[in-house]
């Protein structure tokens, strides 16, 4: 296997840095330690790099990298306001002007729902949705037969139903 | 979000609101790229870092022993007048006194120190201009030993340790009554100082009837506590400890004069001559009896130690006098 390269790592930056970030904002629902963790998990992973080890999927890899990390912070709210929403989005209040309303007040329910799953659920469906990721990467970076990750993604979806229909 | 719109697609429009500003990514992204330029520098064992903080840390360890335990060590020898004199009695020796957890060991340590205070008076009160101050802290320094000891004693007694009490007390009266006669004799023969001794020896006068009042209630607790099955061994170990002060008198005698070494072997046989009734008492199983003749065989030669140190130190013939 090709050594990762400086100029690959930083590549990888590019392309990742939005859905590791994303990864880690429905784990942790706290912007500012998303983004730490975030640059966390990059430094790590080329950290290890340096010693001379080798990483053959370097986008699980990372991916696992960060589930670690979060595993370590407290969630920090289970409940979410709009603004607190906001603040998670990243939303520029002047942006929010040109916006409907009525989207932000939906999407706020829905991140209060995801979040309120347990965390198994909560992390396929954030795996599988937020992050675009195929059910085989899934069952890589948890471990999981793709099987049981697709059985896993199938009840947090009926489980999300119910919540929002209740 | 319409309400005909699939979950899944819910989800992922979600997801879309969330995500790094530009300016945001830009930042992390040169926080990367100078994280990884710096580990490009040569790879640096994490030992260095013990070896660089570790030479430095080695290095202030050697210059504060050079500054402080060099000042320490120079303290706890300093004397009367010395600049670092009163480092040595307000914080090298009770922080050492403070450090041993001992109890025997402690009262050992403050005999110590009552006996340096003395021959410290001693040897300053010889000297020419003897500063207040100076002797000031002497004299207040030797009565918070003797208070101590006498603490000691007291707790010793009180928890049932005699045999402790009475060695202590019987200790502190050898060196305060060497002491005695070496101040008496300080003072016929330095009249300018005369009202400095004459405190110091009345204090220490004090301090032997106190000693000599608390012998009296520590041998009347004596005889409840001597009657255990190893009192041989104690014994032995009793004569064992004489034997070897002894010797160490002995020796000290080659240094005197002919008729310094004459009186000081006279004192000797003496002694001997206690221990030897100490022996027979234990022998017919008076163990009080045994017990106290050692003490006194004890205080003798701890007597006889302290007149050798002082004729040499300060020539003042103690060994010749009358008493």
């Amino acid at each position: 296997m090709d050594k990762i390269t400086e100029k690959a790592f930083i590549e990888a930056y590019d392309e990742l840095a939005d859905d590791i970030f994303r990864f880690c904002a429905f784990r942790i629902y706290d912007r500012e330690r998303a983004r730490d963790i975030m640059q966390d998990t990059f430094t790590r992973t080329w950290a290890y790099l340096q010693t001379g080890k080798e990483i053959d999927n370097l986008k699980a890899f990372l991916y696992k990298t960060a589930r670690n990390l979060c595993v370590n912070e407290a969630v920090r709210s289970k409940s979410f306001s709009l603004d607190e929403m906001n603040e998670v989005a990243g939303y520029d209040p002047e942006d929010l002007e040109s916006e409907v309303p009525s989207d932000h007040a939906e999407a706020a329910i829905l991140m209060k729902h995801v979040s309120e799953l347990d965390d198994a659920a909560k992390e396929v469906l954030t795996m599988r949705y937020m992050n675009g990721l195929a059910v085989n990467e899934i069952g890589k970076i948890l471990g999981l037969e793709p099987n049981t990750v697709s059985v896993r993604i199938h009840r947090a979806i009926e489980e999300l139903k119910k919540r929002m229909h209740a | 979000m319409n309400n005909n719109e699939p979950l899944e697609s819910k989800l992922k429009r979600l997801s879309e609101t969330v995500s790094l500003r530009a300016s945001e990514k830009n930042v992390h992204r040169e926080n990367l790229k100078a994280f990884m330029q710096k580990s490009r520098m040569p790879v640096r064992s994490p030992y260095m870092w013990f070896v660089g903080h570790g030479a430095r840390t080695v290095g202030a360890f050697a210059l504060f022993l050079i500054i402080s335990g060099g000042g320490v060590v120079s303290a706890e020898i300093s004397q009367p007048g010395d600049p670092l004199y009163l480092m040595k009695l307000k914080v090298t020796e009770p922080v050492r006194s403070a450090l041993i957890l001992d109890p025997e060991e402690k009262t050992a340590f403050t005999l110590e120190r009552t006996d340096r205070r003395l021959k410290e008076f001693a040897a300053y009160s010889t000297t020419e201009n003897p500063d207040a101050e100076t002797v000031s802290l002497i004299t207040t320094s030797l009565s918070e030993s003797i208070d101590s000891l006498s603490e000691d004693v007291a707790e010793y007694a009180m928890e049932g340790d005699a045999d402790l009490a009475l060695n202590a007390n019987s200790d502190l009266q050898s060196i305060l009554s060497a002491h005695s006669r070496i101040l008496n004799t300080l003072a016929q023969n330095n009249p300018e100082t005369l009202e400095d001794i004459t405190l110091v020896s009345r204090s220490v006068d004090t301090a032997i009837a106190d000693t000599e009042n608390a012998e009296d209630s520590i041998e009347n607790a004596l005889e409840s506590i001597l009657t255990s099955n190893d009192s041989d061994e104690q014994a032995r170990e009793t004569e064992e400890e004489l034997i070897d002060i002894r010797s160490q008198v002995t020796q000290a005698v080659s240094t005197l004069d002919e008729m310094d070494r004459q009186a000081i072997e006279e004192n000797l046989s003496e002694v001997q001559t206690v221990i030897t009734e100490a022996r027979e008492a234990h022998r017919e199983g008076d163990l009080e009896s045994s017990f106290l003749l050692y003490a006194e065989a004890g205080q003798q030669l701890i007597e006889l130690e302290t007149f050798i140190e002082a004729d040499r130190n300060l020539g003042i013939g103690i060994l010749d006098s009358d008493e």
